[in-house]
């Protein structure tokens, strides 16, 4: 039964949404909500048995590698899959407040929702080259539709530019794939390490395309300017799912790539490169967070920065980095879900975002600024948070390692994230130098503010469950034990 | 044939060069549509006919269709909405220098590659007799690596979804002089051609198990038999979508799915078919992918939620 899982959590969720696109208004809300808990009971079912039983395989068609597509989940994939299944679960309670309700666009929004689920547990588990490509395509596909949820008027110009940036992306990821099964003869991921190591020049030119294609979809800078207009725009649900779980998944399959296919080519230049590029991200991300006038931006913003983190781990390449690089990744999904989904309770209530004129939003929002603050102690990385966490591990891989410029790195990155949260809480409260809002919406219902909150304590959460979940990582790959 | 080669290759690298210089919106789109009909002659000189018949039908067809009915809409928009401000010289400098330096990057590359026989494509062809399928490509697509096709049927579904959301600008509404009601000859061609079209498309789709041909090249034929039938006023896009169209829609992508998590508990694995039922059912999904491709096509040229027979 257990070899059935990984199938399972991708199909429930890819055909409840077909499904939902089937039946239609009518189906709203109820069939979404079965598949959202049938899909994370499974996928918690299929971290539970990896953590018992350690790794599962599963062969499609019953064709042994490399002639069909093997299913595996291992630690690393298990992680991701725990994080994308209860963040997915969360904001699919939240969205039954926000799109619950029957009509046409709703519809819409949860057969993609699920699609995009589906997609993104068929990412976490696949171990094929070339079917990775296929999954990346089809997060990005759904991805997509789901910014024009907000009304395509308002965000058509930020969904157009994301798909140029996603296909160019995919077209330079495929590029690699094709080169490297020229060099390999396969596409496995597991088969694939030795040849593309003897492949020589050719062997390296696949694996260039393969990291900056997924760094193009990332939105790693300077591939990051559709991110903040598209994260930004999107309904809230929608932009907590883009930036805690979509652009992780693309920093996940570098992880993987560079960890296992990879790691016989790689050469230390590109991974201080990867590096630089990450501390760029970081500051440069961090400033322009601090520099926005409306708050959906300065949480986008800060995705472009923190996603900078996990390349931190290339360069030093320890286990304690990857213990670290893994962490950040799980940390920043959970608290930046909590962070937009916070957001989005303000835009209802407030029915802007606009920075300057939330101030007062303390007495009525006290849920959803109560979460925002939450999340954000785990983004400036304090104790005792996820983030917390994370940033240790990785301070003191930078200092085991003896390159204590990534130290300073990590040190005034929290500063500047600090800096910027600090200033959103500001003008939250009543000593902002605006007008206190008068202009009452309506007030989120309980159900929104309270995952937004429980969220926000997840992140805060994550600063005391380090054993479990890095005993169900395990170590660096490749790595003597 | 290497003189013929040389031309066709010439001729490839000109109508490229000539489909991004051109100013004219119109003649870059018609371009483009010969372009993907001599992309497909090439794939034929390298033996691969299943891609030139995708390249021919999806690439050049279809998608041709698809690029002209979006250039009648930014043509009737006004001349303020279709021609943007050119990007600036900096922008193409860098695009075509990117792109040059890549592709000889390529080429360089792949000239130092050695192919061995020891691949996992020879192992597809040695493997074929457990396949249930003689051709090889159909083999692949529907059997060692069905579920990269199941996932990108997904894509379909999702472009389609995506197209809804967006749809005001896209509406296909011919207007009275585009119907053609007043030549003679259109309902003469639409009634005779329709059926033809439509049993190629069938014909290839069922072909696929033997010879080059399948769902995506019979689905792109049965999408421009829609077509034809849209512009000669035989069918019409409608705003609302009926829910036997909907599950046509989905028919391809449910049945591939559900025939695979049935045959699980039983086989031991997903998408692995029983000996013996292994060509039915592979004709069973051909068809009802095909259908669906179809269907799918045909929506997104019309742009609308769905489907009414035009009154007589």
């Amino acid at each position: 039964m257990t070899e059935f899982l990984p199938v399972l959590a991708v199909f429930i969720p890819l055909l409840g949404g077909v499904l939902q696109f089937l039946m239609g208004p009518r189906a709203v809300p109820v069939w979404p909500m079965v598949v959202s808990g049938a899909t994370t009971v499974c996928a918690l079912a299929l971290v539970g048995s990896v953590t018992n039983q350690g790794d599962i395989q599963h062969m499609l068609g019953g064709w042994e590698a490399p002639l069909g597509i093997p299913l595996r989940v291992d630690g690393l994939a298990a992680v991701m899959l725990l994080l994308n299944n209860v963040v997915g679960g969360l904001v699919s309670l939240y969205a039954l407040g926000a799109h619950g309700r029957s009509g046409a666009v709703n519809s819409h929004f949860w057969a993609l929702w699920l699609l995009l689920w589906g997609s993104l547990n068929a990412l976490f588990v696949s171990g094929d080259l070339f079917n990775l490509y296929v999954a990346l395509e089809l997060v990005s596909l759904s991805a997509i539709p789901l910014v024009l949820v907000a009304g395509p008027r308002k965000t058509v110009a930020a969904a157009l530019n994301y798909l140029h940036f996603a296909l160019f992306g995919s077209l330079v990821y495929l590029a690699g794939v094709g080169l490297t099964y020229a060099v390999a003869g396969s596409l496995d991921l597991t088969l694939i390490a030795g040849p593309l190591a003897e492949g020589g020049p050719a062997g390296h030119m696949a694996a260039a395309c393969l990291i900056v294609g997924v760094l193009i979809k990332a939105a790693i800078v300077p591939f990051h300017i559709w991110l903040p207009a598209a994260h930004g725009n999107a309904p809230a649900a929608v932009s907590a799912v883009l930036s805690a779980l979509v652009v992780k998944s693309c920093m996940y399959l570098l992880l993987r790539l560079w960890t296992e296919p990879l790691a016989g080519i790689t050469v230390d230049a590109a991974a201080q490169l990867l590096g630089i590029i990450g501390a760029a991200a970081i500051g440069y991300g961090s400033v322009q967070a601090f520099r926005q006038e409306r708050l959906k931006l300065v949480v986008a913003y800060s995705t472009v920065a923190q996603l900078g983190y996990m390349l931190l781990f290339f360069p030093m390449a320890v286990a304690t980095a990857w213990e670290g690089a893994v962490y950040h990744g799980v940390a920043h999904g959970v608290a930046k879900a909590a962070l937009f989904l916070a957001a989005g309770n303000v835009l209802l209530y407030v029915g802007h975002d606009r920075l300057r004129e939330l101030r007062g939003l303390d007495r009525p929002l006290a849920l959803s600024v109560f979460a925002f603050a939450l999340a954000g102690v785990s983004i400036m990385g304090l104790p005792p948070s996820g983030g917390f966490i994370a940033k240790w591990l990785l301070l003191s891989a930078a200092l085991e390692t003896g390159q204590w410029w990534w130290a300073l790195v990590l040190i005034v990155g929290g500063f500047l994230a600090a800096a910027y949260i600090f200033r959103v809480l500001r003008y939250a409260f009543l000593n902002a130098p605006g007008p206190t809002i008068e202009i009452e919406g309506p007030v989120p219902p309980r159900l929104m503010s309270w995952t937004a909150l429980l969220l926000g304590v997840l992140s805060i959460v994550l600063g005391f469950t380090t054993a479990p979940i890095l005993g169900l990582l395990g170590g660096l790959p490749g790595a003597a034990p | 044939m290497m003189v013929f080669d040389s031309l066709l290759a010439l001729i490839i690298a000109a109508l490229a060069w000539r489909c991004v210089t051109v100013r004219d919106l119109f003649q870059a789109i018609v371009t483009f549509i010969v372009l993907g009909l001599m992309l497909a002659l090439s794939w034929t000189r390298l033996d691969a006919p299943d891609l030139a018949l995708a390249e021919a039908g999806i690439g050049a067809g279809l998608l041709g269709v698809l690029l002209l009915s979006t250039w009648r809409v930014v043509r009737d928009a006004g001349p303020d909405q279709g021609e943007g401000p050119p990007p600036s010289p900096w922008v193409r400098t860098a695009a075509a220098v990117g792109s040059i330096a890549l592709g000889t990057a390529f080429a360089v590359v792949l000239h130092t590659v050695e192919v061995d026989s020891d691949r996992a494509g020879g192992l597809a062809l040695e493997s074929l007799g457990e396949a249930g399928v003689e051709q090889p490509v159909t083999a692949v697509l529907l059997n060692f690596r069905s579920y990269d096709t199941l996932l990108e049927l997904g894509v379909l579904l999702m472009a389609l979804i995506g197209a809804v959301l967006l749809r005001s600008p896209l509406i296909h509404r011919p207007a009275a002089e585009d119907t053609g009601t007043e030549s003679p000859l259109l309902p003469v061609l639409v009634t005779v051609f329709t059926p033809l079209v439509l049993l190629m498309g069938t014909f290839l789709v069922w072909a696929g198990a033997h010879s080059p041909g399948g769902a995506f090249q019979g689905g792109a034929v049965l999408a421009g038999a829609g077509v034809m039938l849209v512009l000669g006023g035989r069918l019409g896009g409608d705003a609302q979508v009926s829910l036997l169209l909907r599950a046509l829609l989905i028919l391809g992508v449910s049945v591939f799915t559900v025939i695979g998590l049935l045959l699980m508990p039983l086989e031991g694995a997903f998408m692995a078919y029983p000996e013996g039922l292994v060509y039915p059912l592979m004709v069973t999904i051909e068809f009802s992918l095909a259908l669906s491709i179809g269907l799918t096509l045909l929506l997104l040229f019309t742009g609308t939620n769905g489907l009414r027979g035009a009154p007589a």
